[in-house]
């Protein structure tokens, strides 16, 4: 069987009292599927960084109409867990992110790990608190190193950011 | 100097630093939305604590179950401040509790063993569900 089974999904506006809940159906969902603690803990870890990513790069509440909310996604097939994510970005933001996974995904699992240090190490936090490694976190946790994107317009101003991979 | 003692959330950590001991630990969960306001007050009092600590023994236990990226860079900060207390003639040990299939938390472990001077212990915590 290789068929995707969807686990979870969830649109709306994200915030840590709405990840709390996502953590902790997915901890009831992972151990109904009889998975071991060690890999609850690492969808949920990575779950952490996907849906704070999410509430760091939500636009103003202007572009929060239904259409333009965020949304994540897991499902379970063959391979393992693929986890999905959507938010809307500013074209001109589009671009640098375009740019930064592509250079994520040239990068081999020791120059990623490199790169995390450098990164871990650099002192930088952004305004609203992020570290500016979650897009790093979740390549290292992927089973093949790639994360998968694509950009849709939505108006003239925004596009929808689609981020998905497999781990 | 007293002592600092923050409750957990089910975002945030438990941080007990206990001067006169010379025991501090943080544990439980690091994911705030905003790492900056946790962690500043945190690093703050850490700071003051190394200016006036003299021969004293420290140890510092991180016992987490989950932290994200942004909260990776205040541990790092935390450790960078333990690091100038030894270098001021204090004897600093990291005490780094994961569990045993954690292999991710053990390797962040490392990650911090390998960018900081300091002495680390890793300490195999039992699964207690």
């Amino acid at each position: 069987m290789t068929d995707k089974q969807l686990l979870y999904a969830y649109n709306g506006e994200m915030s840590n009292p709405v990840l709390n809940k996502i953590l902790s159906t997915i901890q009831t969902k992972l151990s109904a599927l009889g998975e071991k603690r060690n890999v609850v803990k690492n969808v949920n870890t990575i779950l952490i960084e996907c849906c704070q990513n999410l509430i760091y790069h939500a636009k103003d509440k202007d572009t929060l109409k239904e259409d333009f909310f965020p949304s994540v996604s897991i499902y379970k097939d063959a391979g393992g867990y693929r986890i999905s994510t959507r938010n809307v970005v500013a074209g001109e933001d589009a671009q640098k992110l375009e740019a930064y996974l592509a250079k994520l995904n040239a990068f081999s699992p020791e120059e990623l790990k490199n790169f995390y240090k450098e990164r871990l190490t650099d002192g930088k936090i952004s305004a609203k608190g992020g570290g500016g490694l979650g897009l790093l976190n979740m390549i290292r946790a992927s089973k093949d190193g790639k994360l998968v994107y694509r950009f849709d317009p939505v108006n003239e101003q925004y596009l929808m950011f689609t981020l998905s991979f497999l781990m | 100097m007293n002592p600092l003692r923050i409750a957990p959330t089910d975002e945030t950590p438990t941080v007990n630093f206990i001067p006169d001991e010379g025991k501090f630990e943080i544990s439980g969960n690091s994911y705030p939305e905003n790492s900056t306001k946790f962690y500043s007050p945190v690093l703050d009092w850490l700071r003051r604590f190394c200016a006036e600590a003299k021969n004293q023994k420290i140890t510092l236990d991180f016992n987490f179950d989950y932290f994200n990226t942004s909260s990776a860079k205040y541990i790092l900060e935390i450790l960078r401040i333990l690091q100038d207390c030894q270098k001021n003639g204090n004897e600093c040990l990291v005490r780094w509790h994961y569990l045993e299939e954690d292999t991710d938390m053990q390797e962040a472990g490392e990650d911090y063993r390998d960018s900081i001077d300091l002495n680390f212990e890793f300490v195999v915590r039992e699964d207690t569900l």
